[in-house]
């Protein structure tokens, strides 16, 4: 009910004092942008105006170390486009995303369709799958250097007790960014597992029963209340996952520096290793922000088709 | 609340309680902020920021940075002007990173310790030295090494030390093998011939160290070959370049000596570990590998490098060059200060640095060859290697430019590409990557 709905029609003064006893106080302007203004300050100064620096020093081609460069235009843009290095590293960002984000999500709703049953364990089992994601990625890069060591490496092990080969991982070009994205999903599944759990949680328990009583199969009640129901949290974790995939950089860096053999390099890793190795912040920064228009058309090409499959 | 005197006694106050409103808290904020602004910084205590702590910043993150702090302890004890805080915030790519943003944020450490390549990107922060001003001439040091710090004909640091590369060895596995652990392999020949006697009687006969160029480069300098040309051609794919290569390459897919895989990290505790019978190392490894033998009753050792190839007899090396960078504050002071910590660290501090590296300062050898500790008399190895001592260049983009040869090394070697074929796409990319702009 709005506030102008409330008002009782009363006579005279007593109507309007009644009124404004039941009006809630109006801020004062002033104190407000106060209140307001450190946060202000700081997203001037740490996140408004480093975008717009970064964005101008991408139109120039400064060397820091060298003190030299000047405005160049779009032509870091233009030389993108024709350095195969960076063609390369997107290749490899890309590879990376399309193996990560279905498994990454698939094994957070399967992992969550599981733990949200009644199981004995489950809230261990929650923690077990949760905990790594809370580890840094320091943490993360030296205990899978540990467990991917072509000699001595626990995985090995395991392979070779049941009677598999063992496996190069880290060390074979066509095996090393298969390690990462196997890594990656041990560190990060705990995101998409939480926030899918927590949606299935809200689907009411009664739609389960109506549709048992239909008759529905365990699949078509998957199908049609369970998708359903978690549609719109599913689509935003793919796109959370999609827009952190692309950026990938702390595993790869740590664990195979873009090796071997350059196969593992990702997009932010040549940002990195041009900026801070090579220092050339204007080219370095052209990179930043052309993987950043990059994720937006991902973004939007996903939003598009989210709306589309929703209204279908 | 009844007026006071209507109260019964012992009546709390009619004061209302007190209070923290919005004006109140905007108030305490303000003036925290100002005072806080006033303040400098109670933790800067370096000589920057007018303290006595003068900042000794190096790449040492290793054994033979705990043997630096053990000279620095010394040279605190022995004055009273400044006390010098030794570093090692990293090593590699990440360290030349860090030093440059602090440079750039005018907050350089006082004394810093570079790779020759590393000077050129950072000249334009450091002041120049003058032998004079440290009471050295240029014959004080290993001819070969003073001049590392040289650029335009001005010197911008003062060399400490070299690593120069030796051959690791076990002789324990040499005489498992059939071999004469007092005759290590002098010739390419010779080297193949023991690591198939050592692959034979069990552990691998050699393993590189991945990510690098180190063994190759050894291999195309003793080839006659060089990484670039005066005007920055990469040379990776000239005839010695692929001969290098070549033998690389079949160590690993024709005499099966070395194993397709990289080591990386690992190949110290191989090496420790009695997996492999010869490696290339550096005198910093030394310490350590004697530690070993103390402990676990190995026999590591080390000798000079084959030489492999009928070329000039070269040995790849890392140099130590003490630099002092510009300052905004107390600049004259720092760098006074700075010499003077310089200049005793090359004459009293030298002995006990090959410990760790290879010192450059001609008057410590006679100390070093008499010296009890069995590290520093092995050391002596190093030092007379040190005269056949290559260095990397420096060229515009150097790094990028060896990944290429790094990445090419890797395929040849592990995935056994074709070696001339890698060599010569590797050094097209790295001249294209070094062409400066205009």
């Amino acid at each position: 009910m709005s506030v102008l709905s409330s008002r009782i029609p009363l006579a005279g003064g007593r109507a309007r004092a009644a009124n404004q006893a039941n009006e809630p106080p109006r801020p004062r302007s002033w104190q407000a942008a106060v209140f307001l203004a450190p946060f202000g300050v700081l997203f001037l100064f740490l996140w408004a105006v480093p975008v717009v620096r970064g964005f101008y020093l991408s139109l120039t081609d400064v060397n820091v170390a060298e003190g030299t460069g000047g405005f160049v235009g779009l032509a870091n843009y233009a030389d993108l486009f024709g350095d195969g290095d960076f063609r390369a590293a997107l290749g490899h960002t890309v590879l990376f995303v399309v193996l990560n984000v279905p498994v990454l999500v698939a094994a957070g709703l399967i992992l969550a369709l599981v733990l949200n049953r009644d199981l004995s364990g489950r809230n261990l089992l929650r923690a077990a799958f949760v905990g790594p994601y809370l580890l840094p990625g320091a943490a993360v890069a030296l205990i899978w250097t540990l467990v991917l060591d072509p000699v001595d490496g626990s995985l090995n092990s395991v392979l070779e007790a049941v009677g598999l080969p063992a496996q190069q991982w880290l060390t074979e070009p066509g095996q090393a960014m298969g390690a990462v994205v196997l890594l990656t999903l041990w560190w990060r599944v705990g995101f998409p597992l939480l926030i899918l759990l927590a949606a299935l949680q809200d689907i009411p328990k009664q739609l389960y029963e109506a549709a048992r009583i239909d008759g529905a199969s365990r699949w078509q009640q998957f199908r049609y209340v369970t998708l359903p129901g978690i549609a719109p949290v599913l689509g935003l974790v793919v796109l959370l996952r999609l827009i952190d995939s692309f950026k990938v950089f702390e595993q790869v860096y740590l664990l195979t520096q873009g090796g071997p053999s350059g196969s593992t390099r990702v997009v932010l890793q040549m940002l990195y290793e041009t900026g801070f190795r090579d220092f050339r912040t204007g080219y370095a920064a052209a990179i930043g922000w052309l993987l950043a228009l990059i994720i937006l058309v991902v973004t939007i090409v996903h939003q598009v088709v989210s709306r589309r499959s929703v209204k279908s | 609340m009844l007026p006071t005197h209507q109260r019964p006694p012992n009546t709390p106050s009619t004061h209302p309680p007190r209070t923290l409103t919005r004006r109140s808290i905007l108030a305490l904020g303000a003036g925290s902020a100002a005072a806080l602004a006033g303040c400098s910084s109670p933790f800067d205590d370096t000589t920057r920021g007018g303290g006595r702590v003068l900042e000794f910043t190096t790449f040492y993150t290793g054994p033979d940075g705990a043997l630096m702090q053990t000279i620095v302890d010394r040279y605190n004890s022995s004055q009273d002007d400044v006390v010098v805080r030794f570093t090692a915030p990293a090593y590699g790519g990440d360290y030349l990173t860090k030093i440059l943003t602090a440079s750039l944020a005018g907050a350089p450490p006082a004394i810093l310790a570079l790779h020759s390549y590393e000077i050129p990107p950072l000249r334009r922060f450091l002041h120049t030295i003058d032998f004079n001003d440290l009471g050295f001439s240029q014959d004080d040091f290993v001819d070969g090494t003073w001049q590392l710090a040289t650029i335009d004909g001005r010197q911008y640091g003062v060399t400490m030390s070299t690593g120069p590369a030796a051959l690791g060895y076990n002789r324990a596995l040499f005489e498992k093998a059939g071999l004469d652990p007092d005759r290590p392999p002098t010739t390419g020949a010779e080297f193949v011939a023991a690591a198939q006697a050592l692959k034979k009687s069990g552990p691998w006969g050699f393993i590189r160290e991945t990510g690098t160029f180190n063994p190759w480069l050894t291999l195309n300098w003793q080839a006659g070959g060089d990484l670039i040309d005066a005007g920055s051609r990469a040379l990776f794919a000239e005839p010695p370049g692929i001969q290098a290569g070549q033998f690389e390459r079949d160590l690993v897919h024709r005499y099966h000596v070395e194993p397709a895989q990289l080591a990386g990290p690992q190949l110290g505790a191989l090496f420790r570990n009695q997996k492999v019978g010869m490696v290339f190392t550096f005198p910093w490894v030394l310490s350590q590998l004697l530690k070993t033998n103390a402990q676990q009753g190995t026999q590591l050792d080390v000798a000079p490098l084959p030489q492999f190839f009928g070329g000039p007899r070269s040995v790849v090396a890392t140099s130590h060059i003490y630099c002092i960078p510009k300052q905004r504050k107390n600049d004259a002071w720092i760098q006074a200060e700075a010499q003077k910590f310089i200049a005793w660290l090359v004459r009293e501090g030298s002995v006990d640095w090959a410990g760790a590296q290879a010192p450059a300062s001609r008057a410590a050898a006679a100390a070093i060859a008499r010296s009890n500790d069995p590290v520093v008399r092995k050391m002596a190895l190093f030092i007379d290697e040190a005269k056949h001592a290559r260095f990397a260049p420096y060229a515009y983009r150097w790094n990028q430019a060896f990944q290429y040869l790094n990445d090419a090394l890797d395929d040849v070697v592990y995935q056994g590409a074709d070696v001339a074929a890698e060599l010569r796409r590797a050094a097209a990319r790295a001249t294209e990557s070094m062409r400066e702009p205009k």
